[in-house]
């Protein structure tokens, strides 16, 4: 569980800050409003600790609240975007697409949300699998080594996450 | 003749470690038999894509500047 009590908010950013600056910045592309959005995660991660189940690495789970802020971000944007049009004499404004996304870019994000989601629902050695070979770049041998399974077992435990990853983003998503 | 189970491995690695002519041919002509392995395929390159992708977003390596830091530190403390 994860609260102010038991976790304190220095940690919470030298450990997890650059991380998820990261992350918002690729989406946001403006440095404050990263900041915001990062700072909102954590506040959220500390209300809503105990909702924390530790299925799921935190990191993944901060990222999940993150990308949530964004799409949530995005959408009311794009509402305001059409309402906003006009300027007060009536001519066409413009809109500011240094923070918005187009419509793929909104569903590219969504994908994105959503495969993390599904990556925070699957059994943790299929997960963990699953990082070290897209994320930290491991060879299969190395990961094989590090969770002490066959080369076999590397190809069915892959095979298998797809499979659930799949059936969690559903045949829509998909296509 | 390679069976469905042994084809998905073959999926996999595809994606992962790539293969070579023999393996390939035989993706291919079991392709041309099985569409539920070609589907599966179809899927598992796709989602093969969007797992690269999450990693690409990260690859730049924005940091959070000392002063953010304590920004963030101090606005988080505060609530």
């Amino acid at each position: 569980m994860v609260t102010k009590n038991n976790i304190d908010t220095e940690s919470l950013v030298e450990l997890y800050g650059d991380y998820l600056f990261n992350v918002a910045y690729s989406k946001l592309r403006n440095r404050e409003l990263s900041l915001d959005f990062v700072q909102e995660t954590f506040l959220t991660i500390l209300e809503k600790g105990d909702q924390f189940e530790e299925r799921a690495s935190l990191r993944t789970y901060l990222t999940t609240i993150l990308n949530r802020k964004i799409i949530d971000f995005w959408r009311k944007n794009k509402r305001q975007a059409t309402d906003n049009l006009l300027d007060d004499g009536g001519m066409y404004e413009a809109p500011d697409t240094a923070s918005r996304p187009t419509d793929f870019g909104l569903l590219e994000l969504e994908k994105q949300n959503s495969l993390a989601e599904c990556m925070q629902k699957l059994p943790s050695q299929w997960r963990e699998i699953l990082e070290a070979k897209y994320e930290e770049e491991k060879s299969g041998e190395e990961i094989c080594k590090d969770f002490e399974i066959t080369k076999s077992n590397f190809w069915v435990i892959v095979h298998r996450a797809k499979m659930a990853l799949r059936d969690c983003l559903g045949e829509n998503f998909l296509s | 003749m390679k069976n469905c189970k042994d084809i998905v491995m073959i999926v996999e690695k595809r994606e992962l470690e790539g293969l070579g002519l023999l393996d390939r041919l035989r993706l291919r002509f079991h392709f041309l038999l099985c569409k539920g392995c070609e589907k599966y395929g179809k899927d598992s390159a796709l989602l093969h894509k969007l797992l690269c992708q999450q990693k690409q977003r990260l690859e730049e390596k924005i940091r959070l500047s000392t002063e953010e830091k304590s920004l963030l530190k101090s606005r988080i403390s505060n609530q």
